[in-house]
């Protein structure tokens, strides 16, 4: 093979394994109601906290403490119907103060315990660092990662036995080698129980019937199956026989490497079938390729002989694919799950990736060696083989030891999922004397919390205020009228306050007011709040301007109509329809257009009748985005966007 | 019904008389007991904005809601805000029966505080009220409601232009130093220069 093409195997690799073979992601809390560091007018009647992952709710916990440590919970957590990453709990009547809410839950999908605390104030404002939301998984067991590692190992020597003998590229000790790998797979998933029995602090009786339980179950049924095809391997008397039972064991090996995978964290990921599927391969491979790697130097042993230089030359080209399988099966995991190099070394997780990178890197420059130097010399000397394959497979332990550390941290895809989509921006005022960034607990409409950094504009030290203030105006409501929040001063220099003043989506100005003795400053700054997701019927006939209908909650619908749909000047009609599709009687509607990432610009709106508009529009090419809100007689407020895809010409 | 029929004239003139004599309802202004006095505080045009023309109305009643027209003494309003305080005089409007005004041009958008203090028919006055969501309103900023372009105040600009003015010195002294410095370069790179074929020249004599 050219030196060429090492290289294309050696980038790969390197490419392979930015993945990890295990878990991607832990039971973080994505939010919660009350959100952290809220000020609520009244007390709530329970708290709900939603999480990335799904939770175990009969393992998971949520305390609602004061901050004296008294317990305000009433009965035990719970799901929520129609939301599985929900738990709820109910609260009894809280006075005026600050409250902790601390939770503990474990992930139905892998077992993994995650824990943290956040603050809210019934009547009073939280301050400090309690207010904000944490997320830290609750340490790393030694107890799973050996468990881990002993599966893993199990499983893939296992593997690699029976595929040994179905190939033909092992020896007399294929069986012995598989057998091996049961016991170490039984073993591991033993411990793997134990450590989750501990995370979850249960019994092994209440474990059992919940889904972590139910998990181990199924693992140790498709152990079963392997153990039981590998006594029908021992008692099949022709060797023919003897292939079809070390088939089954193949067949089963994989079989528990996709329970073990599909009750992990690639069942969580955005696309969970091609999660789970190429992390199978992941696995799969890796035991074909290292399983059979052993198989082969248990199968060599003594001297060297034309039958062992005939196995040899078999595997390697096995080995090879097993190799490009492994790393493009990883590369697929690291695309879906790493998003920055920033995140190899900011945490533990990502220096543990760095170290089994290097790891794999060693075994593929090793098996390199063994396909170009080893395999040549096999016919007379098998020395340079077996020293080279034993160090390929006490680094590919090691690596696997790594895998399973990764499979008990969490990743930073999960802690950068944690982080909820939040409103950060920056201003200064006209005479340039502060510069202000504001950043909010939520981009959505409804209760938020707002907390203002002042630095003077020249110097960038903090500026302390007497009062701090916003004013919350909807720029495409006027019949809104203004709000205005109050803020109150942290120990950490920012101002912080909650409301309810982003009361529905669209833009908002948002005009921060800094009084200080000697005079005041505004900031003004502009926000964006965005909707949940509306669902949009598109008409398309030929001839005919295309209808875009978009489904609104309160029943009713708007139909946007641009035409022509090209770039220039064009027409877009707005017809408004109740839930009968008769058409509904419109008092006021604002339209407004954003091309591209520009800012939404307000535009003249021509009323045709009763429920039908017309605005005359200049398209740009690409990406025009259209938002009509539309004010009924019941001052029920209608709110459609669609973006149409304007070609250039 | 029918026989009180010819009273309802009588009773829309005794309903006008009576809205003559009270005090406006005035939303967005604080209320106060003052003594035997009730006191309705705020500003005169709400919202306020910077750089609008104001001025601070005090109504007052007395118990039996009347009016009071005439003060038997005077009464004065001390504007503050932040650490800024000036006093104005509370004079009888003459449009409206009760009220008292001190005309103003508030500048800066916030948090005004009025103290009221004088003498109402030998009562001492002495009380403050503050704007807030639940008194009298805050002045905004004028450049809300301004349109199609959002101007500066006056304020702004004379605050941007004595921030501008440190900030050009310190560029000008900036500048001047790395002109000296570039010069003090410029002449050694001359010397050197000299010297290098000083010796140049010395040496090639030698040689020679």
């Amino acid at each position: 093979m050219p030196r060429r093409n090492l290289t294309v195997v050696i980038l790969v690799t390197l490419l392979g394994v930015l993945s990890h073979s295990d878990a991607w992601a832990h039971a973080g809390l994505r939010s919660s109601d009350p959100m952290a560091g809220a000020t609520l007018g009244d007390t709530p009647t329970r708290v709900r906290l939603t999480f990335l992952e799904k939770p175990e709710p009969s393992l998971s916990i949520i305390h609602v403490l004061d901050t004296r440590g008294t317990a305000y919970q009433i009965g035990p957590t719970e799901g929520v119907a129609g939301d599985p990453q929900s738990l709820v709990v109910r609260v009894r009547h809280l006075d005026r103060g600050v409250y902790i809410v601390s939770w503990r839950v474990i992930s139905a999908l892998d077992g993994h315990a995650t824990n943290g605390s956040y603050a809210f104030g019934v009547r009073a404002t939280p301050t400090g660092a309690a207010i904000a939301a944490v997320t830290f998984p609750s340490g790393t067991p030694p107890l799973e990662m050996l468990a881990r590692w002993l599966f893993l190992v199990g499983l893939i020597v296992m593997l690699g036995g029976a595929a040994a003998n179905v190939a033909r590229f092992g020896g007399t000790s294929d069986l012995k080698l598989a057998v091996g790998g049961w016991v170490l797979a039984v073993a591991g998933l033993l411990f793997l129980a134990e450590a989750q029995r501990r995370n979850a602090a249960t019994s092994f009786a209440h474990l059992l019937v919940t889904s972590v339980g139910k998990a181990l179950i199924w693992r140790a049924l498709a152990l079963l199956i392997a153990g039981g095809a590998l006594l029908m391997t021992r008692r099949a008397p022709q060797p023919q026989a003897r292939r079809a039972a070390m088939a089954a064991v193949a067949l089963s090996a994989l079989a528990v490497m996709a329970v073990h995978v599909a009750s992990g964290h690639a069942a969580a990921g955005r696309w969970p079938l091609v999660s789970i599927s190429t992390q199978w391969a992941h696995f799969g491979a890796a035991g074909v390729w290292l399983g059979g790697l052993a198989a082969l130097l248990l199968g060599t042993r003594g001297a060297p002989s034309t039958a062992k230089t005939a196995v040899v030359r078999r595997f390697s080209p096995i080995a090879a694919v097993g190799l490009l399988v492994v790393a493009a099966t990883g590369t697929l995991r690291a695309l879906n799950e790493v998003s920055s190099w920033a995140e190899f070394t900011n945490n533990g997780y990502g220096r543990v990736l760095i170290a089994k990178f290097a790891l794999v890197v060693l075994v593929a420059a090793l098996g390199a060696r063994n396909r170009w130097r080893s395999v040549p010399a096999v016919p007379t000397n098998l020395g340079p083989l077996r020293w080279t394959a034993g160090g390929e497979l006490a680094l590919a332990c090691a690596a696997l030891a790594a895998a399973a550390a990764l499979g008990t941290m969490p990743p930073p895809a999960a802690a950068r999922l944690v982080a909820p989509p939040v409103f950060d921006v920056s201003g200064a005022d006209f005479a340039t004397t502060v510069r202000v960034r504001l950043t909010t607990g939520s981009d959505q409409p409804g209760p938020n919390r707002f907390a203002v950094q002042i630095v003077d504009y020249d110097a960038k030290t903090p500026v302390r205020a007497e009062l701090v203030s916003l004013r919350f105006i909807p720029l495409d409501d006027p019949d809104f009228p203004p709000t205005s929040l109050a803020l109150a001063a942290s120990p950490d220099g920012s101002y912080t306050g909650s409301g309810a003043n982003l009361a529905f989506d669209g833009r908002w100005r948002v005009t921060v007011l800094i009084e200080r003795t000697s005079g005041s400053s505004q900031v003004p700054l502009e926000l964006e709040v965005g909707s949940t997701l509306q669902f949009v019927s598109i008409e398309r006939i030929p001839g005919q301007a295309p209808k875009y209908t978009v489904a609104l909650t309160t029943g009713d619908s708007v139909r946007i109509s641009p035409d022509p749909e090209r770039a220039g000047p064009s027409k877009i009609y707005v017809t408004c329809f109740n839930r009968f599709s008769d058409a509904r009687e419109i008092e006021h509607l604002m339209v407004t257009i954003a091309a591209g990432d520009g800012s939404a610009r307000p535009q003249a709106v021509q009323r045709l009748d009763g429920s039908r508009f017309v605005v005359d529009v200049d398209l740009q090419p690409g990406k025009n985005k259209v938002m009509a809100i539309a004010k009924t007689s019941d001052g029920t407020r209608l709110r459609a966007a669609v973006t149409l895809s304007v070609p250039g010409d | 019904m029918r026989r009180y029929r010819g009273s309802y004239p009588l009773v829309a003139l005794s309903m006008m008389a009576l809205l003559h004599v009270l005090p406006d309802p005035v939303l967005g202004h604080e209320r106060q007991v003052v003594g035997r006095f009730r006191l309705t505080i705020g500003w005169g045009e709400e919202p306020p904005f910077t750089g609008s023309k104001n001025f601070v109305a005090v109504a007052v009643s007395d118990a039996a809601g009347a009016p009071v027209t005439d003060s038997g003494g005077s009464l004065a309003v001390e504007v503050s805000f932040g650490d800024q305080r000036l006093v104005f005089s509370l004079q009888p409007a003459a449009e409206r029966k009760g009220e008292f005004r001190a005309w103003l041009v508030p500048t800066r958008a916030g948090t005004y505080t009025f103290h009221i203090t004088g003498k109402l028919r030998n009562q001492m006055i002495d009380t403050k009220a503050t704007c807030s969501d639940s008194t009298f309103e805050c002045v905004t900023d004028i450049a809300e409601i301004e349109f199609p372009t959002k101007d500066p105040s006056a304020g702004q600009l004379a605050e941007r232009i004595s921030r501008e003015v440190p900030r050009a010195e310190r560029a000008i002294e900036k500048a001047t130093t790395a002109q000296n410095v570039a010069l003090t370069g410029i002449g050694v790179a001359v010397l050197a220069l000299a010297a290098a074929i000083g010796l140049g020249l010395l040496r090639v004599r030698r040689n020679s």
